[in-house]
């Protein structure tokens, strides 16, 4: 089984996730679907994944266009077998009949005769394939809140990552291990701008770090332990549930980070005004509450 | 049910061993390489291209500019979110007499292999008249600040507004307001795949392929066919596997139109792949927003109104157009309970890199940082309670 789409993966895992939408659907083992996405010619139009909209959007067309194959097996399904299509059965692959588990066909027989019968002529025509697309009435978010456990060292002004807890809604989850990874991989990049990426440019508008030395993503030693909490609140506005989570994890590091510092540094009254929070910033932060550094006694 | 188990993810299998196909896989015969040749400069006029040298060395085949490229004379890259209200601009796919950022194309190499493509970039010889730049908001707001397009009167591209209530008598009856001038730099994303993109001409029918590392292939076809004056249904745009893309591949790129014009030009298939240096320097950032918020407060820490007026920096270029400002202005109040609200944001050009989405795109956004930590700086202190001590 075949899903071409209008929308292509940069690695979120669409041959995994869209391909369960697709096989639920018909009833096929989850290996029996391949997921084809990133070619103008297969389908008419794809918007582009962006805007945390795959799952929300393209998640239902494919259930939609499934679906109407779904509808086709049980038309075709329903002359071979010779009953009627709403007694047909869509599962493990196969096509039988409701309460006659000796009398059923491979969907790929049923897909074969379907090429040529009569039945599916007023129903996308010959073959088991259909196309759809979603219009989404109107938007929809996650939603998600997260904290975070950090030290400063007074010393070095450096900032460590204890701990960080998210909590979060995108509504049905297609895979949750896949959410889950999502909202590492997001939370990772807005750690990276809360502790240190930022594309600075001089007056003259020349880039002062044009480099991955000059702009420092997040380094894997320096990713804190995450408990990532999972709420489900499924959207109404598509059939799947699906609020989408692309973008959830990324949103609020730098927030959560800067008001950490500020409360670690509460006694120092120091008031974050930007991300990235470096050494050096953090330096300058105290150094302009003139309370810092402590005076060092004298030794004895 | 499949949906809502966890299965393997069934594309791990290629990526672990290491069998991904990605841009720079992709394999053509007759396949030559591109390289490009990048302004140094932020404003300048360019006095003069010479390419002799370039020409002479070792497997360069081809050295274009504008003038060699006359398609691509009133070329624009497309905006992702056209604005129909908003004053119209050019963005141009290879600079003519003027240069707007640092590393906005000027010329190009064409080689039989990427490092004589490099090489020859070298070689070029571009003479520049230096103007000055406006880099920042602020910048190019001033008075007399250079203009990034000629034919506008200032460089604001249009002013975004949400409201909801009345936020200004709010403020006036407010008993605690927190005002604070809050910023967020630019940052993009840097996928482990930088872009990239091979186009070919069919040899039968005349059409043209293109393999592009993007997240909309639909929008890089309707980009490319008027240029190359091609119906969109003969350009075919596939995208191979795609190595991270967080919104930095989420609009057309000059470099896409750019590529596919010398593969039709010289009849042959280019391809261009983006060194992490290009990255750095052209590849679309977000964020860069600088706010004016202030925040009005019950003494027990219900918020009364909030109101913000900043500054997007949208580089040379409004490719997304109002989008992310809105964004910005849709999500600011967060799952907070604001009654009264006003979100103003000026959407500026100025001479750099031209901004677009970043993973996030609007959302993460510095008055978080002040609801949050204003409130929980004023509550600890004692001078205000959070709003479920107040309830109880």
């Amino acid at each position: 089984m075949f899903v071409h789409l209008g929308v292509c993966s940069q690695g979120q895992g669409h041959e995994t996730t869209l391909a369960q939408i697709a096989a639920d659907e018909l009833g096929v083992a989850l290996e029996s679907v391949a997921v084809v996405g990133g070619d103008t010619s297969l389908v008419g139009y794809g918007m582009g994944t962006i805007a945390s909209r795959v799952a929300a959007v393209g998640g239902p067309a494919v259930q939609r266009s499934a679906a109407q194959v779904a509808h086709k097996a049980r038309l075709v399904g329903a002359e071979m077998l010779e009953c009627a299509p709403e007694d047909v059965v869509l599962a493990d692959g196969r096509v039988g009949v409701r309460g006659a588990p000796g009398r059923s066909l491979t969907l790929g027989q049923v897909a074969r005769a379907a090429v040529r019968s009569r039945v599916v002529a007023d129903a996308g025509g010959p073959g088991l394939s259909a196309c759809a697309f979603f219009y989404p009435d109107t938007v929809t978010w996650a939603f998600g809140v997260q904290g975070v456990v950090l030290e400063v060292d007074l010393e070095a002004c450096a900032i460590s990552l204890l701990r960080l807890a998210a909590m979060h809604d995108c509504g049905r989850a297609i895979n949750p291990v896949i959410v889950e990874g999502q909202l590492h991989g997001g939370i990772a990049q807005g750690l990276g701008s809360a502790l240190g990426e930022a594309l600075i440019y001089d007056d003259a508008g020349q880039l002062l770090t044009g480099s991955l030395m000059d702009y420092p993503m997040l380094r894997a030693d320096e990713m804190p332990p995450l408990d990532v909490v999972h709420m489900d609140f499924p959207s109404v506005i598509n059939p799947l549930g699906i609020k989408g989570v692309g973008e959830s994890g990324v949103i609020s590091p730098a927030a959560a980070v800067a008001n950490a510092v500020e409360d670690a540094l509460a006694d120092y009254g120091v008031q974050v005004d930007r991300p990235p929070l470096t050494s050096s910033s953090v330096f300058e932060l105290l150094r302009a509450t003139g309370r810092w550094p402590i005076p060092t006694k004298e030794p004895s | 049910m499949l949906v809502g188990a966890s299965p393997k993810r069934k594309e791990d299998g290629r990526f672990v061993a290491g069998r991904g196909r990605y841009l720079d896989d992709v394999r053509v015969k007759g396949l030559l390489h591109l390289a490009v040749v990048r302004s140094p400069h932020a404003h300048a006029r360019v006095a003069g291209v010479d390419g002799a040298a370039a020409r002479a060395c070792d497997g360069v085949i081809a050295v274009l500019t504008l003038a060699d490229l006359p398609e691509l004379a009133a070329a624009t890259v497309p905006p992702l979110v056209p604005e129909p209200r908003g004053r119209p601009y050019v963005h141009p796919v290879l600079a003519g007499a003027r240069v707007r950022h640092v590393g906005e194309p000027v010329a190009v190499v064409v080689a039989t292999s990427p490092y004589a493509a490099a090489d020859g970039v070298e070689r070029v010889a571009v003479a520049y008249d230096p103007l000055p730049a406006a880099v920042s908001p602020a910048a190019a707001s001033a008075a007399g600040a250079p203009r990034v397009n000629e034919t506008w009167p200032d460089n604001l591209a249009s002013i975004t507004t949400g409201v909801k209530g009345q936020a200004a008598e709010a403020f006036a009856r407010a008993p605690v307001v927190v005002a604070a001038r809050l910023a967020y730099p630019r940052v993009a994303g840097m996928p482990l795949e930088t872009r990239g993109v091979l186009a070919a001409p069919d040899p039968i029918g005349g059409g043209l392929t293109v393999w592009t590392s993007t997240q909309v292939p639909f929008a890089v076809r309707s980009a490319i066919a008027p240029v190359v004056g091609l119906a969109e249904e003969r350009i075919r745009v596939l995208v191979p596997d795609v190595g991270g893309g967080f919104g930095v591949k989420g609009h057309v790129y000059p470099e896409e139109i750019l590529v596919a014009v010398v593969a039709r030009r010289l009849g042959r298939p280019v391809k261009w792949v983006e060194t992490r240096s290009e990255h750095c320097l052209t590849a679309a950032g977000d964020r860069d927003q600088v706010h004016e918020a202030r925040i009005g407060l019950e003494r027990d820490g219900h918020i009364i109104a909030i109101e913000t007026a900043f500054t997007r920096d949208h580089g040379v270029a409004p490719t997304l157009g109002e989008a992310i400002t809105l964004n910005t202005i849709n999500h600011l109040p967060g799952p907070y309970h604001v009654p009264h609200y006003r979100g103003t944001g000026r959407n500026v050009l100025t001479h750099k890199t031209f901004a677009a989405a970043y993973r996030g795109a609007g959302g993460p956004k510095p008055p978080s940082c002040s609801t949050g930590s204003s409130t929980a700086r004023r509550a600890r202190s004692g001078w205000i309670r959070p709003r479920s001590a107040a309830s109880t």
